[in-house]
């Protein structure tokens, strides 16, 4: 699903080294989880994968689905299936949720040459994703995350996903500002959507959002490189001991 | 001896007053930022371009309707019928004469504002004027008065002076919309009485190369409630200049508007506020979205007399440039005499704000379409300022068709 060999990134301005050799695959189907003190380089990462602009990949690769991807535009990258859950969603005062959400689907599925949906029939796709993910209808009436709580604006994020259907989940720090009921909310939306044919790059600080999103493998990451990989085992480790624990030069 | 009617004393006055003040010139300080040759040359140097796309329908079945063509009171167009608590009078008719109102109202608040700030081309409009409606509204008026200025000829002239006298308790939305020539020099003198409330929406049309100046002067007087909205929409030139003077305890003004600019355009807002009795709140918010080389002007003042404690002042205005060669130009002002009092003021321009941009794309949405929806969410804080929902509705929707938005 995703590969990427030796991605070493500085950033645009700086000429500063972030990512110096990220090595990772993800297979269908699998939840990797990547753990790593502040500035370790994990949202940079997350950035970089989803095009974000003001870094430079000085060498390296990265394929979706045996695609190259980093000549690519955010948008045309979100249409090969790469979504990114931010850390911090975008306020955007007067524009119905709704209407973003849907100018969002029909975007992505004029991209790739699919019948765009029109007002009813998304209506009804929306409507069933939310009951799902438990999303009261209420808020897509609103302006996208404008008076959202912190656990709105993530569950929109989740709704974003269900909706858009990628294949390659990104999320970053999704449980950062969350109490534990809404982490809980946001986990079992996670794993509503988990299937063989999607993967997810989950990107936390705590072990207490893997305890709801069971990962396949977790990754540590430092100094702008995955250093140690293992299973969930590895998580309890850095919970129980910190970082400072682990040998962390590579 | 010939004696004259009091709606000309009135006139005499004002040309009296325009000897007095001239037009102004390109080095006038309240002129600072854009020319008022336009206005001041023989002829009109704009052009109307008529597009029966670029409006919004403001108009309702129950709607009071005054049309003016080519600066002229076009009554086959208008709807002056029957409206309970409401009278209508054209300034070119008799009866005008023998109102007091009108002859009290003419001229007054203009006169009164000139003691401030010298604006020639207020007393010019008030001089020579000939056409204009006068509206008295002595009741809670559901349906809205609105004012449409279009036009038939290329190039024209207007001269338009307005009186809106908002009776105690009274209440109304009058809504102005059009540009009406390719000069106009309008003016709305508004008096509003006691706990009386004006919803006051202004659209200058869209993609239009007239030059337009339109003049609002308001006096309020105890508890009493205005607010004002405008919109200008890829004009060649718009300028909004508001004096407001707040003559009574606890009244509450808001002035706010929306512009994007293009190529060659400028939008010019100047706006006064005179806090003259304690506890009174203003409010002014404006928004302005540059393209290409477009400028964008915004002078704003709060004048607090010391008499005024307890005044509550608050400004504010946004440039989103989105090109390097636009201009957002302005001048915040505060000139306070009272010592008990909150007044602030901000100004900012900047760019697209790459976060968000970057949250819409990488959500599938192409480039030019993300920047639409953030441009119509940089303008929504002005647009919030209009207190009627159906009518915010109408302008959000012209809005997004304009932009290219793709919402159904």
């Amino acid at each position: 699903m995703l590969e990427i060999n030796n991605l070493c990134v500085e950033l645009e301005e700086e000429k500063k080294g972030i990512l110096k050799g990220v090595n990772l695959k993800v297979g269908s189907g699998e939840v990797h989880a990547i753990m790593g003190p502040n500035g370790s380089g994990k949202s940079t990462m997350s950035y970089v994968l989803s095009g974000k602009p003001g870094y430079t990949v000085t060498s390296g690769s990265v394929s979706l689905s045996g695609k190259s991807i980093l000549d690519l535009e955010p948008e045309e990258r979100a249409s090969e299936g790469l979504f990114l859950a931010f850390q911090y969603p975008v306020e955007i005062p007067g524009v119905g949720n709704m209407n973003f959400l849907r100018t969002a689907v029909n975007a992505q599925r004029k991209m790739r040459n699919e019948t765009e949906l029109n007002a009813a029939q998304f209506l009804r796709l929306v409507k069933e994703k939310s009951e799902r993910l438990n999303v009261d209808m209420d808020m897509l009436k609103r302006p996208v995350n404008v008076g959202f709580s912190g656990g709105e604006k993530k569950r929109n994020e989740i709704l974003q996903m269900a909706l858009l259907e990628p294949k390659l989940c990104i999320l970053d720090e999704t449980d950062s500002g969350l109490d534990v009921d809404a982490m809980k909310l946001v986990a079992s939306g996670v794993n509503e959507l988990k299937s063989s044919s999607r993967s997810f790059v989950i990107i936390t600080h705590y072990q207490r959002l893997l305890n709801h999103i069971i990962p396949d493998f977790v990754h540590i990451m430092s100094d702008g490189k995955i250093i140690k990989s293992g299973g969930k085992e590895l998580a309890l480790e850095i919970e129980k001991n910190g970082y400072s624990k682990l040998n962390l030069t590579s | 001896m010939k004696t004259l009617d009091p709606l000309s004393v009135s006139k005499v006055e004002a040309e009296k007053r325009y000897d007095e003040i001239r037009k102004p010139k390109f080095n006038d300080e309240y002129w600072r930022f854009s020319s008022p040759e336009k206005f001041t040359s023989e002829k009109p140097l704009g052009q109307i371009s008529k597009n029966k796309e670029e409006v919004i329908d403001f108009e309702t079945s129950d709607c009071l309707r005054i049309s003016f063509v080519d600066g002229c009171l076009n009554m086959k167009e208008s709807n002056l019928g029957e409206f309970k608590d409401i009278e209508v009078f054209s300034m070119g008719s008799e009866e005008v004469k023998k109102v007091d109102w009108i002859n009290d109202l003419y001229g007054s608040i203009e006169k009164e504002s000139q003691k401030k700030l010298g604006r020639g081309l207020a007393a010019y409009n008030s001089a020579y004027a000939k056409e204009g409606v006068f509206i008295r509204v002595s009741g809670q008026l559901k349906q809205h008065i609105v004012i449409d200025y279009s036009s038939e000829r290329g190039r024209s002239d207007a001269l338009i002076h307005n009186l809106l006298r908002i009776e105690a308790s009274a209440s109304v939305t009058l809504i102005e919309t059009g540009e009406g020539a390719s000069r106009v020099n309008r003016m709305l003198e508004c008096d509003i009485l006691e706990h009386g409330e004006c919803n006051h929406v202004r659209f200058f049309g869209a993609n239009t190369s007239a030059h337009i100046l339109a003049q609002c002067f308001v006096r309020q007087a105890f508890s009493s409630t205005y607010n004002q909205f405008s919109l200008t929409f890829e004009n060649l030139f718009a300028r909004n200049e508001t004096s407001i003077s707040l003559e009574g305890e606890g009244c509450m003004s808001s002035i706010s508007a929306a512009s994007i600019g293009v190529e060659g355009s400028s939008q010019d807002d100047t706006v006064y506020i005179a806090h003259m009795m304690p506890n009174c709140k203003s409010r002014q918010v404006f928004k302005k979205v540059l393209r290409d080389d477009a400028v964008g002007i915004f002078q704003g003042k709060i004048f607090v007399d010391p008499k005024s404690q307890k005044t509550d002042g608050y400004q504010i205005s946004k440039g989103l440039l989105l090109n390097a060669a636009s201009r957002f130009l302005t001048k915040p002002e505060l000139e306070i005499y009272a010592d008990d009092v909150i007044c602030s003021h901000g100004s900012t321009c900047g760019d697209i704000d790459e976060d968000s941009l970057f949250y819409l794309m990488s959500r599938g949405i192409p480039k030019e379409q993300c920047i639409s929806m953030l441009t119509l969410a940089f303008l929504d804080e002005a647009l919030e300022e209009v207190v009627d929902d159906l009518l915010v509705q109408k302008i959000r929707g012209f809005l997004i068709k304009k932009l290219g938005i793709d919402f159904e």
